[in-house]
Formats: structure tokens, C-alpha cells, sequence
């Protein structure tokens, strides 16, 4: 006692160290713990938010949703300088590319995040927040998770096909390729159960029974189910819709939306350096010549005049600079789509006259002559059709192409091969996923 | 009074004669005969002392008799004489060439140099007081074995990564915990103080810190000794000390620099009118695809746009001589009772690229006061306030040296209209010196206050507080003629980052005849904050306003907030028999809030040593040092993201101006320290009186759970978990050799020669998937980290005929390069690169990738030469290291002739042309249809270098002189930097790293500001 009396200040003070120190009392701001994450109405709404934000990525964006496709076909030419992108251009694309491996990823993140608000908003309780909203919730998560799978289905046929969040970082990590009929039967459930329960009867910005209905339409179309693709485009569309009342471009069903604040840099990648662009990518001359004399369409696809190079026009906000304030929105879905669809799909039946009706709406529009429709034409016409009205706004042409068989023919003298049809896997996913074997796809 | 009774009783107990108060004088000088000014004389037992004056003379009036004067001196052995029967004393001092006497603090307690039994390397003000350095980290530079420093890169208050035998992470810092008197500083660590991207270099905060202000720092390598700073100190430990007062005479010393920086060496490019030709050969196929000649007007007007018809060459604009100037007093001194030391510095360090460069202001006060015999407290503080301008650099389109380098020279500087010349989006290089502005303005406040109560004799008791407060405040301007620009950009970026950390510290020291004991323990806690925010704003009405409110588009409000705990308890046993063999044992225990259920970490440490100089069959023998050292110990990593173990959803994932929030970590809960366990075995020897002298380490280092970004597969959401999986190995050997070559009244030579082997390797990874990082480096099981991966070249296709007879590679085609068919794909082990890979399929894909190079050096060390004639001194220093790699990924692009870059002189010269040219370039084709650009050996360059890295000319005037102008002394040098270089590599210079601060990805070269060479001239002066 006497010697904690003499030496009591040092004492003290080693105690008070021991004492003070909290180790568990610092959190971050910006994050929560996951299992708070969703709560209530307010925090599911944030959740599905976040599941439209991931779509926004610069990877998704440009190289996800637009140009790796674009340069795999006759669409775009590679102008810029990254060799991954050169790989997609020269149709010879090799598995360590790292460009589609980090497409990937965000294809993948998408869906987490999207699964994680399938899961967890059914068990959310919050008197404020109906059953009717919960289902809404859950089905706008379910229609973003089927549009990326079918992004994914289209590109590499067969993918993992994961429906339930990561929770941890065991054996469930490592999932196989599923058969593509799997996937899009999922992909069709998915969109079935969201155009079931989606509020929103139209978008275009956020998910829609409309967009529900048009996904379903492409689906059925890529899978060869015409009357399904002919029903689900019609019930899109709606009775007595005359594509040549809307203008070329805003017939939008779903477009992903853009602010200056959260804006993209589409502007940058399409647009020439006298645009304050870096020219990644510029129209082929096998788009540019496949525009017939007089298409309006063409002043609004490329512009062959104003720069020394040709450049793509369907991302125009060149004022808005490179820090990704550009608002120009991604077409996802139009009307002249599904319009097309029924025109295809009815050609497909042998209802010419349907398909005649429809498919000159679209031309008309165009300011172009009627083309008459007849089985020897139909197929080649529509192709074209398509090509020139949604060039530049997806990955349509590509698809089309290989569900027609037509890719080898057409793309044939750019390279392109009976495996070019499947890109490779991210060789890295084939590297960290021993369930996963490679595509037989490549260097053929 | 107090003191003088008791005077008056000492003198009674000693029975002394009352009237003894004999008073002795002389000088002090060193080896060369030259007056030593401010040694300290004390007389042994006493409180009583003096110091020389300018000329080295002193006088002392002794207080007992029989009477022993000490004398000491920074830099040179102690003496203790006793006084003889004369009342004068000339005294000659021994430089301390092995800093035996000098005592270290190891930790929290200080040990004699002499009874260390871990490795430690020391590095003393003497060795760079006369080189000016313009980072701490460069005094660390050749003078010890083993730790490697390398400048990432020629921008002035850049990053410079230093390494203490080898790396142990991956993921976690592989650099030093810095500790400046006692107090862990922020080194820049875990958080970067720079968040706008302007290239893959960073700034490093160390550079604050002003280097003339330290006295010694020491380099506790191993971890027996290192274990004391348990969870930090798996890198190493550089504990640095400042200077402080001494009693005696107020001490003044000024210097003055002044000098050029310059760049060394130019890329050879190309001229306009080859760029001409150059572009009709590119273009040539696609021009007469459209039926049009392949001219060069035809280029510009189907193709690129027009370009221009200049002959810029860009390297010229943008580099430029830049001035250095460097100024610093101090002034130390005080009263047996109060001690001080101050400075005062400014540095300016201006970049070789235009309107780059590195400002600092510093002044210090480190304050001592005895309150009593028993109690004694004091302050060290210290304040800086920096200016880091910089440039874009690196990958990045916007960059100087990215623009430079690859523009094509046709393109004019301006065009007629004034505006900036430019081609493809990327900036104009003079442009992006000129015009862009970018300044890191930092102020810190370092330091801490602390108060030492000598309970008993044996017994004392220290009690600590620091603190150490970073603002930094980046400010950007990005007027509309840039191309990063269309209306004017402004970003401002903060960081508040406030550490505080309490210490309270026992320390018991017993003398038991011959049995000497040391016991230390205590407590510390240490806490981080870390506040940032990040705004742009786009859209000013003019340049003129550059100030976030004028513009009309926000475009990113961001902030933040993280930090973390840290708690520890730690002891010491020092044990030492007769200074012959010695025992230390060491114990730290570390909490931290990073972690949630493996919170805390504990770090052992033990060490022995046996002195057989102390042993009668060696004692007065030839030898003068034999020591062996054996010592073991474990350290830990806990340098990671701060809330890293926790599963997380982020907010601010937006979507139309609503809220969103996204999973953005998987988290994992058992997360804790890397482990790294070191057993070194050690000899210090020195002979002919020490003239000779060194020490030998061999270590074996093992870092198991390490922390690690396991990649895992990215269909979960995530791409990437922290784990503790993996380890990783190094072992080494340190020699260091210091000799005193000649020694004679005037002319002295002395030498230290520092070199340290390294193999590094990965041993374990989660089920040995390899990482890949950086451009083109891989992290795989049985590599060294940093090892490069890629195909392997077989020189060029010279017609149809080869490439038909060779394995299949699609699209090549006569010109292009034959790449090796290594493997024909994973084997059995499912991982690529290793043995069982499947043989050679006659295909060449991915699946002919292999190691290719590694970017750690087997060797590094420096020769430190220190001469002296007279007045003349001469330090010349030579920094090496061999066998390693660089990803030279500039030519990737400047050597691509793929495309519309400018390449470089030696790739349009080489190219390719017809059959039979005998080149390692390929030809031309727009596009690369081979991929002749992909990763391969091509472009992984051998780094070997050996460098004058300084030299330093100096002459003292003599004392005669000086005295007369009323100076102590007075010091003229010129010293020059990056002086000389002997190296292959093809690029600016050997010694860089493009990704600054990144683990993995080192020994990359893409278009990084080069290392300057430079010569200073300057005035030290003392009175």
C-alpha cells in the first residue's frame, strides 16, 4: 500500500491507457454494416436505387452495354488506342482480356446487388411499406437481373447462374456454367414474374410492365419463339400504336438515365477531338454505306462533315467535357423495336401483311419508300432494317447476327469464325473459379 | 544554493582539501590538429561542466580532486581522463568510425551500441550532415545493408519507397514504421494524401520533415529487436532522433544552397517529316482501300484530322534547368538545468518539369528542463508547411511526359489561332505544364511533451504525449484550353488526419556487480482520425475564376471518415554478464480496432550476443570486436483499411438524383495481423584498432497469414476478400564494411561498404491462384513478388514461310514477331506457369505465357567514401543494384507502330522493313493484328545499375581565418546528385516505379517523371 501511495501517479496512468482505450467504438460514415442494410421502405428504396446505379458503371456503359459488341461487328471500328479493345475490333479475342473481364464483373455486381434485394425486402417489416411495393421492389430487382443475364447469355452462352446474394466467402463462391437453356428460362420467369408485379406501367427510366413485356419480346425473339415474341411485343406496344407519331429516338420503352452529377462519358468515347473527344470508336463504312440515300436517321447516327473523322451522334452531349456529366441516355429498348419484332415475327408465321404494315411504319418514319415483304426478302430486310435504326444503341447487331446465323457470312472477311459465336471467359474467372472451364472459343 | 551545499558536503565526503578548486585548461582538438568547438567537459560525479570555445580551448575549475573530466563530442569517442598533477590538459578526440559508445534507443529503452544484440544499422548525422538530402528517407540510402531505397520517380515531394529485407506483403505496407523521437509518425501509409488522380505517383508526407533538423536515426532491421513495436513493425523500424541542446555555449549554424536541377537524358523521337512518312506507311492500306495515294495530306484529311506540319520536339518544351535552394539555421544550447535546440528551414526544389516542384518551410524547438535531479520534463515541436505543385503525369492522356512523348511532332505547339496544338485527345504537353495547376498545400504539426520522474536511482518513470496533425489541402485548376477541360474544372480536396498517441513508460536499471539488469515496460494508446472531403465543380464563366463557388456544375461532393485504435502493452529485459554475453527478451501486445473477433496480437521477441573480445583469450588480441548475435522474433502487419473487416453497404450509389446503396465489401470478421517471424544471426568484428570493422547478418524472415485481396470469383458480386492466407519468405544476407583507409594528420580515408542479397518468395497462396498486378507483373506460389509474366519472343518473322513452318499464331504475317510456344495449357495443378503445364500444342495463345523477369534486385547495396585533406572534404557516394527487371511499358506505346503515336527514334529506325532484316522491332501495321504489343520479353528491360549518386566537394576555411570574421566555421561545398549512371536500360532511368505505393505492381515504367541530375553549391557556417 505504501508503495502504490508513493507511486501512485505512474500507476495511475498506466491504468488509465488500459482503461480509456476503446478498441469497437469507431465506424465508418459512408458505409453501414450490411445487416442494417435493408430495414424499411426507406432503405429498401436506397437498395433498388443502388441496383439501377451499378448498371451506370464506365465499364457497363461503354464497353458492357455498347462498344465491345459494336467492334465485334460491322458497326464500329476500333479508332482509339487500348489493344483489349483492338482485340474486339480484330475478332480475335483472348481470354485474358481484361477489358470483358472487368465487364463482367460489373454484369456480376449487378446481380448481387439485385439479389440481395430480392431476398432480404419480402422479409422487411415496416408498416408503411405494402405488400403491392414489396413485390414491386423485388420485381424491378428481378427485371435488371434478367436484362444482365440476358446480356451475359448473349455474349458468352454459358454463364454461372447465381440467384441468391453472397453472403460469405466459402465453397458457395464457385458456381459452374449452367446450360443456356437454363438461363433463359430463369431469364423469362424473371421477366414474367416482373411484368406480374412492376406498378410502373411505363419507363422509361426505371422498370416497367411495358419494358417487362418488350424484354420478353427479345428473349422470345432470340429463342426462335415467334407467336410468344409476337404476343409480348403486340401486348408492349399496346393497341393502335403508330410508330410515325413519335419521333426518331424518343420512343423510348426503357432507357438507363443520366444526370450531370452522376453522368456518363459516352460524349468522350464517341466523339472526335475537335469535340473535346478521345475518338475510342467511329462508325464503319459498312454502316455509313448501309444507310439508303435520304434515311433522316442518318444526321441523327453519324455526322461525316463536321470533323475529320466520321463520329458516331446517338451520345451528342459533346459540351459536357470528360468528367462523365454527360446525360445522353442508353437506349435499352424502343418502340421501334418491338414494332420490328412483330414485323419479323409475323413474317416468321407467314402474315405478310402484318409484317408489311408494321415494318414500313419504321421506314416511313425514316422518310424512306415501303419495301414490300415477301419470304425470299424478309429475313435480309429486317437485318438491315435493324442495323440502321439501332445502330450504335446496344449489342443488337451482334445478336442479331449470330441468332440468324448470318455472322460468319457477314463478318466472315473481318475475321470472324465458327467460335467467334462465344467470347471467351475472363481467363482470371477460370483462374479463381475451378468449377468454371474455359468456352471453346478461342484462336481457332 | 541549494547545489552549493551540497558542493559542500561532496567535498567533505571525499576529504578532499577544501581549497582544491584547482582550475585546469587546454584544447581540444580532433585527429587532424583542428580545434573542436563545443565539447562538452563535465567532471565526473558532478553537475560541473564546460565547453570549448572556438578555438577548442577550455577552462574548468575542478570541485574535487582526485578529479576525472569527461569529454564528449557528437561523432567522436568519449574520453574520461583523469587529472593529473598539470593544469593543463590538450586532449585529442578519436572520431567514433563504429559509433560503439553512441547510445540507441531501441524501442523505449537506450542501450549502448556496443550491447545490442539485434541488427540494427545506424546512420549518423556525420554520414549526411554534408550531402544535402532533400528526404529523410535518402539519409537511409547506401548506409545501412539491406535496406533498399528507391525514388519512385523525378517529381519533387514524390513517393519513395523504402525496404527493409525484402517484401512481406501483399496487401499491407511493405514500408518502416517511422518513429521520431518516440513517436510513430504518419508516414502516408495507410491512407494517400493525394486524392486527385494525376498519375500513378503519390506524395510522400515524410518529406516534411526538415533533414538537417536530425541527429542519428537508427534502422532496427530484425525482429528481435523490432518486436517492441509489435503489429507496425514487420517492415522494419527507422526510429529517428532530432538534435537537441547541449549546456555550454549557444550554438549557431547556418546553410546555404543553391543550385540546378536538369534532366540527364532525352527519348530519341522522331522528326516531322518522318512522322509523315511514318503515317503514310501506317495508313497506306486503308488509304488504298479507298482508292486514294497514301500521302500524308491524304492521312489527315480521311483519316485523322488534320495534324499539323510542324517539327515540335515536345521533350524540349517541357523540361527545363530548375533551380534548388535549400536555407536552414539553428541554434542550440542552454544551462546545465535548461536545454534547447531551434530551427528554422526553407527548401525549394523545383521540378525539371515546367511548374512542378516542392516548397517547405519547418522550424523546430525541442526544449529539456530539470526541474530537480529527480524530475525533468521537455517538448519536441515541430511545424511544416509544404507546397507540392504538381503536374499529370504517368497513365494517364493527360500527362506531360504521356503527351511529350507520344504527340506526334507535326503537331505545333499552338495553331494559328493561338490555341493549343493537339492530335487524338491527348494534351498538349506544354499545355499540360503551362496551363494546369495543381497544389498540395500541407501543414503539420509534429510533436510531444513528456516528463521523466527518477523515482530512485534504479527506477525512473516517463510519461508521454504527441501528437501529430496533417491538413492537407489539394487545389486544382483546369482551364477550358486544356483538353481534361471544356469549360473550366476546379477540384478542392481535404485531409484532416490527427493522430495522438499517450505513452507512459517504467524503466528499472540495476548494476549487480558484474551483472547488469534493464527492465522496461508500459503502455501506449494511440488513436487516428482521418476527415476528407472532395468537390469538383465544372462550368466557370471565364478561367479568370477559378474558385469552387464560380462554377455552374458540381460534379462530385464526397467526404469522409475513418481512423482506427490502437492499444498496446509492451516490456523489456535487458540482461548483460560483464558486457560479455548478453540476453534481451521482448514483448508487445497489440489491440486493434481494425479487427473484430481476432482483436489482439502478440509479438515475442528474444535475442543473445557473446562478446569474445571481453573473453581473456581474445582480449588484447588482434581483435577488437568479436560479437556474435543470435535473435528471434515476431512482428506484425496491421496496415490495412480501416474498417476492412467489416461487410458493408455503401451509400451514395445514386440513380437519378434519388439515394441508393450498394454491397461494396464482403468483409471478414476473423481477420488479424500478418505474422512475421525473423531469426537473425549476426557478427560484429573490427581489427587493427578498429580500422577495419563491420558487421554480418543472415536472416530468414517468414510472413504467414498474410493479408491478402484473395481474388475470388467475381459472379459473387465482389472480386476480391481479405483474407489471412498465404506466406511469403525472404532471406538475406547484410554486410556492411566500414574501413579507415588511410589516417594521417591531415589526410584521412575512410570507406563504408554496404551490400545486401535478397530472395524473396511467394510461398503460399489461397489454393496457389496467382494475382496479377500492375501491367504485366504476376504474384504466384514458388516467384518472388513482382515477378513479370508474358510470352517469350523468338525474333521476326522474315516471310510466309516461317511463320507456315512455325506453331500457329493467327494473324501474323512477315514483320510481325515470332512468339514461343512455352506450353500447350494449365496442367493438372489448374495453374499456368508452373511445372506441370501440358507440352507445347503449336498453338500461341494466352496459354504460352510464363515468368519473364522480376522486379526485386538480388543485390543492392553502396560505397560510401569519405575523404578529407586539410581543409578539403570529399563524399562520393555509389548507390547499386543487380538482378532485377523493368516493365519498360512505355514502349508498349512508343514502340507499338501500331497506331497514330509517335514512336520513338530506335523503333522507326529498326522497324522491320523486307526480308532479311536483321531487328528485334516489327514492322509497321496499323492495328497489330499479331498483337506484337502484348506482354512479353520484349519490353522486360534488365535494370542493373550501378550510379554516382553524390558527390560532395567541401572545403573548411581555416579557423585562423574565420575566427577573424567572428564565425566558428566556415564551409563551402558543391554537391551533385544522380551524378553518373552505368545501366542498359533503355529508358530515362533504372531507378523508378510508376505505380507508386502499390505492393505488387513494382519496377513499371510508363511515362514517369524522370529522375533528375543536379549540383549544388553551398555555405555551411557556424559561430
Amino acid at each position: 500500500m505504501k508503495f502504490f501511495y508513493k507511486y501512485k501517479l505512474p500507476v495511475l496512468l498506466l491504468l488509465f491507457t488500459a482503461s480509456c482505450a476503446d478498441l469497437n467504438d469507431l465506424s465508418p460514415v459512408n458505409e453501414i454494416p450490411s445487416n442494417q442494410a435493408i430495414q424499411d421502405k426507406a432503405s429498401a428504396t436506397a437498395a433498388i436505387n443502388g441496383v439501377y446505379d451499378a448498371l451506370q458503371t464506365d465499364n457497363l456503359t461503354f464497353d458492357g452495354f455498347l462498344s465491345l459488341a459494336q467492334y465485334y461487328t460491322d458497326e464500329a471500328n476500333m479508332t482509339g488506342t487500348f489493344p483489349t479493345r483492338f482485340e474486339f475490333d480484330n475478332v480475335n479475342v483472348f481470354p485474358s482480356n481484361s477489358t470483358m473481364a472487368a465487364v463482367w464483373t460489373d454484369f456480376y455486381v449487378v446481380i448481387n446487388n439485385a439479389n440481395n434485394v430480392i431476398e432480404l425486402v419480402p422479409g422487411v417489416t415496416d408498416p408503411s411499406f405494402s405488400a403491392e411495393e414489396k413485390a414491386d421492389f423485388v420485381a424491378q430487382a428481378k427485371f435488371i437481373r434478367a436484362q444482365i443475364y440476358l446480356q451475359l447469355v448473349s455474349f458468352w452462352k454459358e454463364v454461372p447462374l447465381i440467384l441468391k446474394p453472397t453472403r460469405d466467402v466459402g465453397e458457395a463462391l464457385f458456381v459452374a456454367k449452367s446450360p443456356a437453356e437454363d438461363i433463359y428460362a430463369q431469364i423469362i420467369q424473371d421477366f414474367t414474374d416482373a411484368s406480374r408485379d412492376l406498378i410502373a406501367a411505363t419507363g422509361p427510366n426505371v422498370a416497367s410492365k411495358q419494358a417487362a413485356n418488350a424484354f420478353l419480346a427479345k428473349v422470345h425473339l432470340n429463342e426462335g419463339h415467334w407467336t410468344e415474341a409476337l404476343d409480348k411485343a403486340k401486348e408492349a406496344l399496346g393497341a393502335d400504336f403508330d410508330l410515325t407519331t413519335v419521333p426518331y429516338l424518343q420512343d423510348q420503352i426503357y432507357s438507363l438515365g443520366f444526370l450531370p452529377i452522376d453522368g456518363n462519358a459516352l460524349n468522350f468515347y464517341y466523339g472526335p477531338a475537335e469535340l473535346g473527344g478521345r475518338y475510342e470508336i467511329g462508325p464503319s463504312q459498312a454502316l455509313i454505306n448501309a444507310f439508303e440515300p435520304n434515311d433522316l436517321r442518318f444526321d441523327k447516327t453519324v455526322d461525316l462533315n463536321s470533323a475529320a473523322v466520321p463520329y458516331v451522334l446517338k451520345y451528342p452531349s459533346f459540351s459536357a467535357g470528360i468528367s462523365g456529366t454527360a446525360t445522353d441516355p442508353i437506349f435499352f429498348i424502343r418502340h421501334a423495336e418491338m414494332v420490328l419484332i412483330i414485323a419479323e415475327t409475323a413474317a416468321e408465321t407467314g402474315d405478310f401483311t402484318t409484317a408489311n404494315m408494321y415494318f414500313n411504319q419504321v421506314r416511313q418514319r425514316a422518310g424512306l419508300a415501303p419495301l414490300v415483304l415477301d419470304a425470299g426478302n424478309y429475313v435480309d430486310a429486317i437485318l438491315h432494317e435493324r442495323f440502321v435504326e439501332f445502330a450504335f444503341e446496344g449489342s443488337l447487331r451482334l445478336i442479331d447476327l449470330r441468332r440468324r446465323g448470318k455472322a460468319e457470312e457477314i463478318l466472315g472477311p473481318s475475321g470472324y469464325k465458327p467460335c467467334s459465336n462465344i467470347w471467351p471467359l475472363p481467363q482470371r474467372e477460370v483462374d479463381r473459379n475451378p468449377k468454371l472451364t474455359q468456352n471453346n472459343c478461342c484462336n481457332c | 544554493m541549494k547545489a552549493l551545499w551540497t558542493l559542500f558536503f561532496l567535498g567533505i565526503a571525499f576529504l578532499g582539501p577544501l581549497n582544491a578548486q584547482r582550475t585546469i585548461s587546454g584544447m581540444v582538438t580532433d585527429n587532424n590538429n583542428e580545434a573542436l568547438y563545443g565539447v562538452t567537459i563535465l567532471e565526473e560525479g558532478t553537475r560541473n561542466g564546460t565547453t570549448t570555445n572556438l578555438d577548442g580551448k577550455y577552462t574548468i575549475k575542478l570541485t574535487r580532486e582526485p578529479a576525472v573530466l569527461n569529454f564528449r563530442y557528437t561523432g567522436f569517442l568519449q574520453q574520461q581522463i583523469t587529472v593529473g598533477a598539470s593544469n593543463l590538459l590538450d586532449v585529442t578526440l578519436e572520431t567514433d568510425i563504429v559509433g560503439l559508445e553512441q547510445v540507441v534507443v531501441v524501442g523505449y529503452a537506450p542501450q549502448r551500441r556496443k550491447d545490442l544484440t539485434g541488427a540494427v544499422s545506424s546512420v549518423n548525422a556525420n554520414d549526411t550532415r554534408d550531402v544535402p538530402i532533400p528526404s529523410i528517407e535518402m539519409a537511409l540510402q547506401g548506409a545501412a545493408a539491406g535496406v533498399t531505397v528507391t525514388k519512385n520517380s523525378g517529381k519533387p515531394g514524390g513517393g519513395i519507397d523504402v525496404n527493409i529485407r525484402g517484401r512481406t506483403s501483399l496487401l499491407a505496407s511493405n514500408q518502416p514504421l517511422y518513429v521520431v523521437d518516440g513517436i510513430p509518425v504518419i508516414s502516408g501509409d495507410n491512407f494517400a494524401f493525394q486524392q486527385e488522380y494525376t498519375g500513378g505517383s503519390q506524395v510522400s508526407v515524410l518529406s516534411d520533415l526538415n533533414p538537417d533538423e536530425i541527429e542519428s536515426i537508427e534502422v532496427l532491421k530484425d525482429a528481435s529487436t523490432a518486436a517492441i513495436y509489435g503489429s507496425r513493425a514487420a517492415n522494419g523500424v527507422v526510429l529517428i532522433k532530432t538534435k537537441r541542446g547541449v549546456d555550454g555555449k549557444t550554438k549557431v549554424t547556418m546553410n546555404a544552397s543553391y543550385g540546378s536541377a536538369w534532366l540527364p537524358k532525352k527519348i530519341e523521337t522522331i522528326t516531322g517529316e518522318e512522322y509523315m512518312q511514318y503515317s503514310e506507311e501506317l495508313w497506306k492500306p486503308l488509304l488504298e482501300s479507298f482508292g486514294l495515294e497514301p500521302t500524308f495530306q491524304n492521312v489527315e484529311d480521311n483519316i485523322t484530322g488534320p495534324l499539323g506540319k510542324a517539327n515540335t520536339n515536345w521533350q524540349n518544351e517541357i523540361y527545363r534547368t530548375a533551380p534548388q535552394q535549400e536555407y536552414s539555421a539553428t541554434m542550440a544550447g542552454g544551462s546545465s538545468k535548461t536545454k534547447f535546440f531551434s530551427s528554422m528551414g526553407y527548401s525549394d526544389q523545383q521540378g525539371i518539369l515546367k511548374n512542378s516542384g516542392f516548397k517547405r518551410y519547418s522550424g523546430r524547438l525541442n526544449l529539456d528542463h530539470s526541474v530537480s535531479d529527480k524530475v525533468k520534463f521537455g517538448m519536441n515541436m515541430s511545424y511544416a508547411r509544404t507546397n507540392t505543385q504538381q503536374v499529370q503525369n504517368d497513365n494517364n492522356i493527360y500527362g506531360a511526359l504521356g503527351a511529350a512523348l507520344l504527340t506526334p511532332p507535326v503537331v505545333p505547339i499552338r495553331n494559328e489561332d493561338g490555341s493549343w496544338g493537339s492530335a487524338f485527345g491527348i494534351e498538349n504537353a506544354v499545355a499540360a505544364v503551362t496551363d494546369y495547376s495543381n497544389n498540395i498545400i500541407r501543414g503539420r504539426m509534429q510533436g510531444n511533451i513528456y516528463a521523466t520522474w527518477n523515482i530512485t536511482k534504479a527506477l525512473s518513470f516517463k510519461a508521454s504525449l504527441g501528437s501529430d496533425l496533417i491538413n492537407s489541402t489539394e487545389t486544382i485548376y483546369e482551364p477550358r484550353t486544356l483538353q481534361s477541360s471544356n469549360s473550366g474544372r476546379a477540384v478542392v480536396a481535404t485531409i484532416k488526419n490527427d493522430r495522438i498517441i499517450h505513452e507512459y513508460v517504467l524503466n528499472y536499471n540495476k548494476a549487480l556487480g558484474d551483472h547488469l539488469l534493464q527492465l522496461t515496460g508500459g503502455t501506449s494508446f494511440q488513436e487516428d482520425k482521418i476527415d476528407w472531403t472532395y468537390v469538383s465543380v465544372v462550368d466557370f464563366p471565364t478561367d479568370a475564376f477559378t474558385g469552387l463557388s464560380s462554377g455552374a456544375s458540381p460534379v462530385s461532393t464526397l467526404g469522409g471518415f475513418t481512423g482506427d485504435h490502437l492499444k498496446s502493452f509492451f516490456g523489456n529485459v535487458n540482461y548483460n554478464y560483464k558486457s560479455r554475453y548478453y540476453l534481451t527478451g521482448t514483448f508487445r501486445a497489440d489491440g486493434s480496432s481494425r479487427f473484430i473477433n481476432e482483436q489482439w496480437g502478440y509479438f515475442p521477441g528474444v535475442s543473445a550476443g557473446w562478446n569474445l573480445t571481453e573473453e581473456s583469450f581474445l582480449k588484447g588480441k588482434f581483435m577488437d570486436l568479436l560479437k556474435i548475435r543470435l535473435g528471434w522474433g515476431q512482428t506484425g502487419n496491421n496496415v490495412v483499411g480501416n474498417f476492412l473487416s467489416r461487410q458493408l453497404y455503401a451509400g451514395g450509389r445514386n440513380y437519378l438524383g434519388t439515394p441508393g446503396t450498394a454491397p461494396v465489401q464482403i468483409g471478414n470478421p476473423d481477420l488479424k495481423w500478418e505474422t512475421t517471424s525473423q531469426t537473425n544471426l549476426g557478427l560484429d568484428f573490427g581489427i587493427l584498432n578498429n580500422r577495419i570493422s563491420g558487421s554480418l547478418d543472415f536472416y530468414l524472415k517468414n510472413t504467414k497469414d498474410l493479408l491478402l485481396d484473395r481474388p475470388i470469383p467475381t459472379t459473387s458480386g465482389f472480386t476480391t476478400v481479405v483474407q489471412n492466407v498465404g506466406e511469403v519468405e525472404n532471406k538475406g544476407i547484410d554486410l556492411t564494411l566500414n574501413t579507415l583507409n588511410v589516417k594521417r594528420a591531415d589526410f584521412t580515408w575512410s570507406s563504408t561498404f554496404t551490400i545486401g542479397y535478397l530472395k524473396n518468395k511467394v510461398v503460399k497462396l489461397v489454393n496457389g491462384v496467382p494475382i496479377d498486378a500492375g501491367y504485366d507483373n504476376r504474384i504466384a506460389e514458388g516467384q518472388p513478388i513482382g515477378s513479370f509474366f508474358g510470352s517469350i519472343t523468338e525474333g521476326i518473322f522474315q516471310n510466309q514461310a516461317e511463320i507456315d513452318a512455325a506453331p500457329t499464331q493467327p494473324n501474323a504475317a512477315p514483320g510481325d514477331i515470332r512468339f514461343k510456344d512455352v506450353s500447350g495449357g494449365v496442367g493438372p495443378d489448374g495453374i499456368l506457369g508452373t511445372a506441370d503445364d501440358l507440352a507445347p500444342d503449336g498453338k500461341i495463345n494466352d496459354d504460352d505465357r510464363t515468368f519473364i523477369g522480376k522486379a526485386l534486385p538480388d543485390f543492392t547495396g553502396g560505397l560510401r567514401n569519405t575523404l578529407s585533406f586539410k581543409g578539403f572534404d570529399l563524399n562520393v557516394f555509389f548507390q547499386f543494384a543487380t538482378g532485377f527487371q523493368i516493365d519498360n511499358f512505355n514502349r508498349v506505346f512508343a514502340e507499338g507502330l501500331n497506331g497514330v503515336f509517335s514512336p520513338t527514334r530506335n523503333a522507326w529506325e529498326n522497324r522491320w522493313k523486307k526480308e532479311g532484316d536483321q531487328t528485334d522491332v516489327p514492322r509497321l501495321v496499323q492495328g497489330d493484328p499479331n498483337n506484337n504489343r502484348r506482354s512479353s520479353t520484349r519490353f522486360i528491360e534488365d535494370g542493373d545499375y550501378l550510379r554516382l549518386k553524390t558527390a560532395t566537394l567541401g572545403y573548411t576555411l581555416p579557423k585562423s581565418l574565420t575566427s577573424k570574421i567572428g564565425f566558428g566555421s566556415i564551409r563551402l561545398y558543391a554537391s551533385g546528385y544522380n551524378l553518373w549512371t552505368m545501366t542498359k536500360y533503355s529508358w530515362y532511368d533504372p531507378e523508378v516505379n510508376t505505380l507508386d505505393g502499390d505492393n505488387t505492381g513494382f519496377a513499371t515504367d510508363f511515362l514517369t517523371f524522370p529522375q533528375p541530375r543536379s549540383i549544388v553549391f553551398g555555405i555551411n557556417a557556424g559561430f
